[in-house]
């Protein structure tokens, strides 16, 4: 079912692009189906979740978005332009944090300048103070396994920011941790990206995490992938712990839970 | 109740050490003993250390001259097991074709390579250089093949997903992964290289070195000597291995647990 | 330290340090009671009646100096005197009185530098008879290429790890006015013949019925030699028969037997030197070596073998030249009066 949820606003004559387009896009491996006719569409600073069971073709999404994989029909466009198979576009985060063993913190924040065109002294004193903006600044010089799990995802995400991408993937990335650690990580989050009005698409299998951090929860079916429903968040931000218990959340939350369990196929109201 | 090992101080590990010694060389003593045998047979501890320090003299160039051919093998044996390494990770059909012959090559007897070593290369430091470096040489190749094939693959996909360029996704991603590998293997090669150089110098040797020695000392049955020369034998060969270890620690220090953090570059300090 | 911050130290719990105790402790017990059951060597009789006679080789591959015993063997001499002797070659060349020593040898065929250098080092061997009564060691090159003792420097010589080698090569180093770090002496095992016919050396060092043996029989010439003998060292015998002073006090019977048939096969084979070869070649058809070579060097051995007193017996100055010798050059550390290295009394 399509979601025809393209919005052109109209600001003195202008029309805005959407960041983000998955046109259209379906996969098959082996001659199985994984993901069938996936449309989405993001705008510039929308934080937009994906929830559905494993094995729904989540992470194959993820993987034709950042370019790793090429769809077998359908593109991606970002500001307009094909991307579709090209790497290097979007800033792409595990729920591995993947810092790399033999760099400190800043060495592996830098990576993604290290990896292109070298790292500079500029990129350093870059990360020194992402570093030190979000808490970890005595932590420069140490290396990952003196770290915690959340001040390592801590690190992977400021790393992820560095590449200065205008559309982060972000693929479960505080499933590893514990409940406590994953609610300071998810307030640090909203912190971050509403510093940078970041353009966000989010996977994860908590329906309380995706409502809490983002504007559009997309609910997916699996087997074949493709999104089912497209739920509007409009809770106020900034958000904070109190909206957690708000009777506007359990409402999203009971919505959000129906579709997750019987897929109808039906459209919200704008 | 069984505890978790702790790190000890260092001052505990050396006493330890100096215990384990101790016992053994008591054990020595006993059983010397006990199967009441001759020195000429079994000579104690004691007149084995006697024999080396009263000629030491005569033995420093001599141990010099091992300790060189043991240094110089060691490293060749480890360059060449590492660029073989990188080679065969990097091209699968050299790797299908060099490895079975790499496996083969150790099971080679040294003592039947090193006489055909010395007619083809003389009698002069090369074969000894060669019999220390195919003993070195092939750990190190087996420990960072494995260290390059069981990189994390999501590692890799990372790096794609950031568009790196191949090389410095090689020097950046792959070679450092190596390492901690590597140094396993170098700790084993470590440990055998200095027998050797021993075995290259009894096969023919022009210069004079303690294999040499030790074979002139067992000729005039100075069996003290012998046993004396075996014991410093293996002092080399172990401070190698600690020395090896010294070296990892340094080069490696985000796998020291003990080192949490690097010494900062300036250029990392805030403006 | 007490047990506990032992085990604590160890990283055992204490169910396990006494487990460790208990196994170091048998252990213990086991090694004491090995030493105690100790075994004796007796020797029994062989199916023939006869008595085994083990006899340790000095070098670890056969060669045409055995001719003497194999002769024995083969003519029935050791037979004759209720002797079965068991030829039997030692791992490397410089074990033969150790074997002795620890009892897995009766007699040996020994050089008369390990004679020495056993008594030194307490070892109570003993020389109960003269193989050969001339030293017949030396310089080797190729035919026609004579050695140039004033040119020694920079030369590689080819030596062998057995103790007549060390006792000999200081005084080629006298003789050439060199320092043993002016010359490259090439360690060999077994050979140094040939690589010096290859060029692989400039001079070999050998006795003079084996260089003979190698480069007669290979190139149809004799070989260009020096004797050391001429140059300074002391003309001694290399080679003798050896045993224990311990097994001799109980065994002076077979000794005696031992040397009484060696004394006969000796002269046989001097006296059919073509058909003692044969028979060694038929005993030991693997010796690795051409008739020929084994022909030369048995004829070539002849020549060493006769003495001033014939056959087998020593002289006391013979000992003492040869311990004088070594300790002028530094190789002998403590000697003897030269009663203490040999006897004659078990010569027939």
């Amino acid at each position: 079912m399509r979601q025809d949820v393209t919005r052109a606003c109209e600001e003195g004559g202008r029309v805005t692009e959407p960041k983000l387009v998955v046109d259209a896009v379906s996969c098959t491996f082996d001659a199985t189906p994984v993901l069938a006719e996936v449309d989405l569409t993001l705008e510039q600073g929308e934080f937009v979740s994906i929830v559905g069971p494993s094995g729904c073709g989540k992470s194959t999404l993820f993987n034709i978005v950042s370019g790793l994989v090429r769809p077998t029909s359908g593109r991606v466009s970002l500001d307009g332009r094909d991307v579709t198979g090209r790497t290097g576009q979007v800033g792409y985060m595990l729920q591995k944090d993947l810092l790399v063993p033999w760099r400190t913190v800043i060495g592996n924040i830098v990576l993604g300048a290290a990896l292109t065109r070298g790292a500079t002294r500029a990129d350093r004193h870059e990360a020194a103070r992402l570093a030190t903006r979000y808490g970890l600044g005595e932590f420069l010089d140490h290396y990952p396994h003196a770290l915690s799990g959340g001040m390592r995802q801590r690190v992977a995400l400021m790393r992820t920011l560095a590449l200065k991408a205008d559309v982060l993937l972000l693929d479960e990335p505080f499933g590893a941790l514990d409940s406590q650690t994953r609610l300071d990580m998810q307030l640090w989050l909203l912190s971050v990206c509403e510093d940078l009005n970041a353009t966000i698409l989010f996977v994860t299998h908590d329906v309380d995490e995706a409502i809490f951090l983002s504007d559009r929860v997309a609910v997916m079916t699996g087997r074949p992938g493709s999104i089912a429903a497209d739920i509007p968040i409009e809770l106020p931000r900034p958000r904070g712990i109190d909206t957690l218990t708000t009777p506007e959340f359990t409402e999203l939350k009971r919505r959000a839970l129906s579709l997750l369990h019987r897929p109808a196929f039906e459209r919200s109201a704008p | 109740m069984r505890r978790r090992g702790r790190a000890l101080p260092w001052i505990e590990r050396v006493g330890l050490a100096v215990a384990a010694i101790a016992l053994i060389f008591g054990a020595w003593n006993v059983a010397i003993v006990a199967f009441d045998l001759q020195p000429f047979v079994l000579p104690t501890p004691q007149s084995s250390i006697k024999a080396v320090a009263e000629n030491w003299s005569a033995l420093a160039p001599l141990t010099w001259q091992t300790v060189k051919e043991t240094a110089v093998g060691f490293v060749l044996g480890a360059l060449i097991g590492f660029v073989l390494a990188v080679v065969m990770s990097l091209f699968r059909p050299v790797q299908r074709l060099v490895y079975p012959a790499l496996i083969t090559s150790q099971a080679v007897p040294i003592v039947a390579i090193a006489a055909p070593l010395v007619i083809l290369f003389g009698f002069g430091m090369l074969p000894k250089l060669i019999i220390v470096a195919w003993i070195v040489f092939f750990p190190v190749v087996v420990n960072v093949l494995d260290g390059l094939a069981h990189i994390d693959p999501d590692l890799i996909r990372l790096a794609k997903v950031m568009n790196a360029s191949r090389s410095r996704e090689f020097v950046q991603i792959r070679l450092p992964a190596t390492l901690s590998p590597l140094f396993s293997g170098l700790k084993i090669g470590a440990t055998y290289a200095v027998t050797g150089a021993v075995i290259g110098e009894w096969t023919a040797s022009s210069q004079q070195g303690l294999g040499t020695y030790l074979l002139s000392a067992n000729s005039s049955l100075d069996v003290a000597s012998v046993f004396g020369v075996t014991l410093l034998l293996t002092v080399i060969g172990v401070l190698s291995f600690l020395l090896v270890m010294a070296v990892e620690s340094t080069a490696t220090p985000w796998d020291h647990r003990a080192t949490a953090r690097r010494r900062s570059r300036p250029a990392d300090r805030l403006p | 330290m007490t047990r506990q911050s032992f085990a604590r130290v160890l990283g055992v719990g204490p169910r396990q340090l006494r487990v460790l105790t208990a196994v170091v402790g048998a252990l213990v017990l086991a090694a004491t009671v090995a030493a105690c059951g100790s075994s004796s060597s007796d020797q029994q009789k062989t199916a023939d009646g006869l008595t085994p006679l083990r006899l340790i080789y000095d070098w670890p591959g056969i060669d045409f100096e055995a001719v003497p015993i194999v002769v024995g063997q083969q003519e029935g001499f050791y037979k004759k005197q209720g002797l079965d002797v068991q030829l039997i070659l030692p791992p490397d060349n410089a074990t033969t009185v150790k074997m002795l020593a620890v009892d897995k040898g009766d007699i040996g065929f020994d050089t008369t530098s390990d004679v020495a250098f056993a008594r030194a080092a307490n070892i109570p061997v003993r020389s109960i008879g003269n193989y050969s009564q001339t030293n017949n060691w030396g310089l080797v090159t190729p035919p026609g290429k004579p050695v140039d003792l004033s040119s020694l420097t920079g030369k590689s010589i080819g030596v062998f790890t057995d103790s007549w080698t060390k006792a000999m090569m200081p005084y080629v180093l006298k003789a050439g006015h060199v320092q043993d770090s002016q010359v490259k002496q090439v360690i060999f095992q077994s050979n140094d013949l040939t690589p010096m016919l290859a060029g692989k050396i400039d001079i070999a060092t050998n006795t003079m019925n084996y260089a003979v043996a190698q480069i007669q029989s290979s190139t149809g010439k004799k070989p260009s030699t020096l004797l050391a003998s001429h140059f300074g060292a002391p003309d001694v015998p290399i080679w003798v028969y050896t045993a224990m002073d311990p097994w001799l006090k109980t065994h002076g019977k077979q000794a005696k037997a031992f040397l009484a048939a060696t004394k006969q096969a000796t002269a046989w084979a001097i006296a059919h030197p073509q058909k003692a070869v044969d028979e060694f070649i038929k005993a030991y058809p693997n010796n690795g070596s051409s008739r020929k070579y084994n022909l030369y060097g048995w004829q070539e051995t002849i020549a060493c073998l006769k003495g001033p007193d014939g056959l087998l017996t020593q002289r006391p100055e013979q000992w003492t030249q040869l311990t004088q010798a070594l300790t002028s050059v530094n190789v002998l550390k403590k000697s003897f009066p030269a009663s203490t290295y040999y006897t004659n009394k078990y010569l027939p």
